[in-house]
């Protein structure tokens, strides 16, 4: 028991040193240069860097336009929890950010983070997610955009029949900007009747699995009466068509996604997911880099190129840049192989030769 | 022998039932079924034929029990182990990060690593992937147990770091990607069109059932006759072999009246080299995999915790720790070993939840743990330590994904099902608080 206990007291020691070490060079590198240099420090605070594209297109970028800025990157990772974030926004604070960008996990609790932020004269840039503050500046792809050419695709290859609509988690006003999408696209058709809507739900967490039960039941619901699927992205487009490849239809159902992953780029390769919305992200982490450092030097958003006014679903006009994505379907994959985005090994797997333009 | 016995049976009857002999009391003793179990099985039939009502007659029909069961089964698996870590009055709620991991690192085993060796879609990637996954299973839990049983750290904190740490490990391995698709033969672990054992396969499945229950009933009696325990009456041994039997055979005959979708029955008659009909062609799918691997588990869990010396030992350490360490147990070992078994049962659930998918995803098993030892507690497994059972682990598992499977076909959004799950889970556990307590007096 005893020597137990003092292995166990060695390790956290070793982990103590290990953390405090980490901390002290960071520190003392921001602190030095800054003074030195006056180097300008921009914090980013990620809600979730555990999902692909984060940690593999977005922190590049931003890391890159500050770089040519010359300015220095610090970030902080809250694991998805709202409250973590909180604190994360006051520690990048006080490690000497003067700009912020900010992927809120909640649009609403960061509210508090956001307040302290302004008053101290940081400008926010609320990055691809909303926060309901004036005093942020919002730059996202256009979500409401990306819901209408989901739909579009969609419509195009079925104006008439079934749909299900697989959304994402009620929490994300995301979710609920893509719907507004939808609607505009098939509202008419729903109304005239010439579209049932046979089954929608929101998913908890975006979960691929949670959207493959949902699927099933719906299938079962329907005696697999379903035309066409409209999932808001592209992991649960991957289990709607787990779901749809159980009963043979994977393919034949036309399902949408939107986030351009590897896995989504191959299903449209081999036809049986019909279009992912590809949001290039690296254009998103150079413009919110690029204007993170114009607002450190002059905070008047509407000065910066591209900023219009945007209403939110809260009844505010916010300064905001809205960023248009690209549809990306079997006839035009080349795009996202030619910018590296995706590798064509990775879209052409089991891609038969010759069926699709991009794989040959 | 009979003279002396006689008398003290006499009015224990009269008082059950009065005139008639035959009460449904005393009949029901007479043939020993646990009462707690059978009322579970009541829940759950009120809860089918709720659902079954309320979704317009979609519950209960072939199609979506079959659904029901595949979707039971990765939490079912995790439960059975769930059992016994409760019982030796532990806790893992690091099962759905582990799942996370071990799905990963299989899919990154099947997807980027053996193919550079053996090519893609070598037969025996699947078996090397599964193999990696378990033996990383069994070191994971191994570890953990260790640390618990030998350093003394409480298991609720050691695999809460586990929780934490293994989800980290999961996505460092990956940076957040998603692995698919999957090896081919690897994908029909998780069931799907063609991961299922076919019409002649279930039956023969259901057939040995049968006669596994005989020879388990005359065993039974068998060996009380040999230890001179008082006999069940023959009537009651016969009926519960033939309900058991019923049973068994009723179920296989639903879920062989679940038919292949008609384009995939096309495809698979081509592959046969049946022709096919234009009124098209009705496949029996039967038990699928996950399923199979499902009562497998089940089956071979309830013999190590019921007839293996390292299952009485689990449940003597949960009933009273230091008096088993007295009576010569080595509680550490059998600690570690629970948690061991705990791990390669999580590898299993991985390899069919990733294969069901077909796919590795970051967040793969995220609030799995709460819904593993939700399934293991509705079952019956008390949090104080020394009971459960893992029949009832597996009821629970059924329970829960009934009425999230449910609600999905009555269109109940997700914050609401949360909120029903939640009270089910309360209830049921203040139900059988109620139950012990009269049992006990």
């Amino acid at each position: 028991m005893r020597k137990g206990h003092w292995g166990l007291v060695a390790l956290l020691a070793v982990l103590l040193a290990a953390c405090s070490n980490n901390g002290g060079d960071g520190s003392n590198a921001g602190g030095g240069t800054g003074t030195s240099q006056q180097q300008l420090v921009v914090g980013v605070s990620w809600n979730n860097y555990q999902e692909e594209r984060w940690a593999k297109a977005d922190e590049p970028a931003i890391k890159a336009a500050l770089d040519a800025a010359g300015a220095k990157y610090i970030s902080a990772d809250a694991g998805s929890s709202a409250e973590k974030q909180l604190t994360d926004v006051e520690n990048l604070i006080s490690q000497g950010a003067k700009a912020l960008i900010i992927l809120a996990q909640d649009s609403k609790a960061i509210l508090p983070a956001v307040k302290t932020a302004v008053e101290q004269g940081i400008p926010v840039i609320a990055y691809d997610r909303l926060i309901e503050d004036t005093g942020a500046l919002y730059i996202t792809f256009d979500n409401v955009e990306v819901g209408r050419i989901e739909a579009r695709e969609i419509f195009k290859a079925v104006p008439k029949g079934n749909y299900v609509i697989i959304k994402g988690n009620q929490a994300d006003p995301n979710a609920n900007f893509l719907r507004g999408g939808y609607e505009e696209v098939i509202g008419a058709a729903v109304k005239s009747g010439d579209i049932k809507i046979v089954g929608e739900t929101y998913t908890d967490n975006w979960d691929p699995k949670n959207a493959q039960t949902e699927m099933e039941q719906f299938l079962t619901q329907a005696n697999n009466k379903v035309d066409a699927v409209l999932s808001e992205n592209d992991g649960m487009a991957g289990g709607v068509v787990a779901a749809l490849e159980a009963q043979g239809l994977a393919g034949k159902v036309p399902v949408s996604g939107q986030d351009g992953d590897a896995a989504a780029l191959n299903r449209v390769a081999l036809g049986t997911q019909t279009v992912s919305v590809w949001k290039d992200a690296r254009l998103l982490g150079k413009t919110a880099g690029e204007a993170a450092v114009a607002l450190s030097k002059d905070p008047n958003m509407a000065g910066i190129n591209g900023v219009k006014q945007f209403q939110t679903p809260g009844g505010l006009s916010m300064n905001s840049i809205l960023l248009v994505p690209q549809a990306i379907t079997q006839d035009n994959l080349n795009l996202v192989i030619d910018a590296n985005w995706v590798t064509k090994d990775q879209v052409c797997q089991n891609v038969d030769a010759g069926k699709v333009s991009a794989c040959s | 022998m009979s003279t002396t016995k006689a008398p003290p049976t006499e009015p224990e009857r009269t008082e059950g039932g009065g005139r008639p002999p035959f009460s449904v009391r005393s009949l029901l003793r007479a043939t020993e079924i646990d009462l707690r179990m059978l009322g579970m099985v009541a829940a759950l039939a009120v809860i089918w034929i709720a659902f079954h009502i309320l979704s317009g007659g979609t519950f209960l029909t072939p199609r979506n029990l079959w659904n029901l069961s595949v979707q039971t089964s990765s939490v079912a698996i995790m439960a059975t182990g769930m059992v016994l870590v409760i019982v030796s009055r532990n806790i893992d709620l690091s099962v759905g990060s582990m799942l996370g991991l071990i799905g990963m690192t299989m899919a990154l085993v099947q997807v980027e690593i053996l193919p550079d060796y053996i090519g893609f879609d070598n037969p025996f990637t699947w078996v090397i992937a599964l193999a990696v996954g378990l033996a990383l299973g069994a070191l994971l839990g191994a570890f953990q147990g260790f640390i618990v049983a030998y350093v003394g750290v409480p298991s609720f904190i050691v695999t809460l770091g586990g929780l934490l740490v293994w989800r980290g490990v999961a996505w460092a391995l990956a940076s957040g990607r998603t692995i698919a698709p999957l090896d081919s033969t690897f994908q029909l672990l998780g069931g799907g069109a063609r991961g299922s054992i076919g019409e002649l396969g279930s039956w023969l499945v259901g057939l040995l059932a049968c006669a596994g229950i005989a020879l388990l009933l005359v065993g039974g009696r068998r060996q009380r006759r040999r230890f001179r325990f008082r006999l069940r009456p023959l009537w009651a041994d016969v009926t519960l072999g033939a309900i058991g039997c019923a049973v068994v055979l009723g179920a296989i005959l639903v879920i062989n009246s679940y038919y292949l979708a008609p384009n995939v029955a096309r495809q698979v008659a081509q592959e046969r080299g049946i022709a096919y009909p234009p009124g098209g062609l009705n496949i029996p799918l039967g038990i699928s995999y996950p399923v199979l691997i499902a009562i497998g588990v089940l089956l071979a869990m309830t013999y190590i915790a019921n007839r293996r010396r390292f299952g009485r030992y689990v449940f003597s350490i949960g009933g009273n720790p230091e008096a088993a360490e007295l009576g010569g147990i080595n509680t550490r070992k059998t600690v570690v070993k629970t948690f061991t078994l705990m791990g390669m049962l999580v590898a299993i659930s991985a390899a069919v939840s990733t294969a069901r998918l077909n796919a590795a995803v970051s967040g793969l098993g995220t609030l799995s743990e709460l819904y593993v030892i939700a399934a293991a507690v509705i079952g019956g497994t008390s949090l104080s330590g020394g009971v459960g059972t893992i029949a009832g682990a597996v009821l629970g598992a059924l329970v829960m994904q009934s009425l999230q499977s449910g609600m999905v076909l009555l269109r109940v959004d997700a914050p609401l099902q949360d909120i029903v799950v939640g009270i089910v889970l309360v209830a049921a556990v203040t139900a059988d608080v109620f139950y012990r307590r009269r049992a006990a007096r």
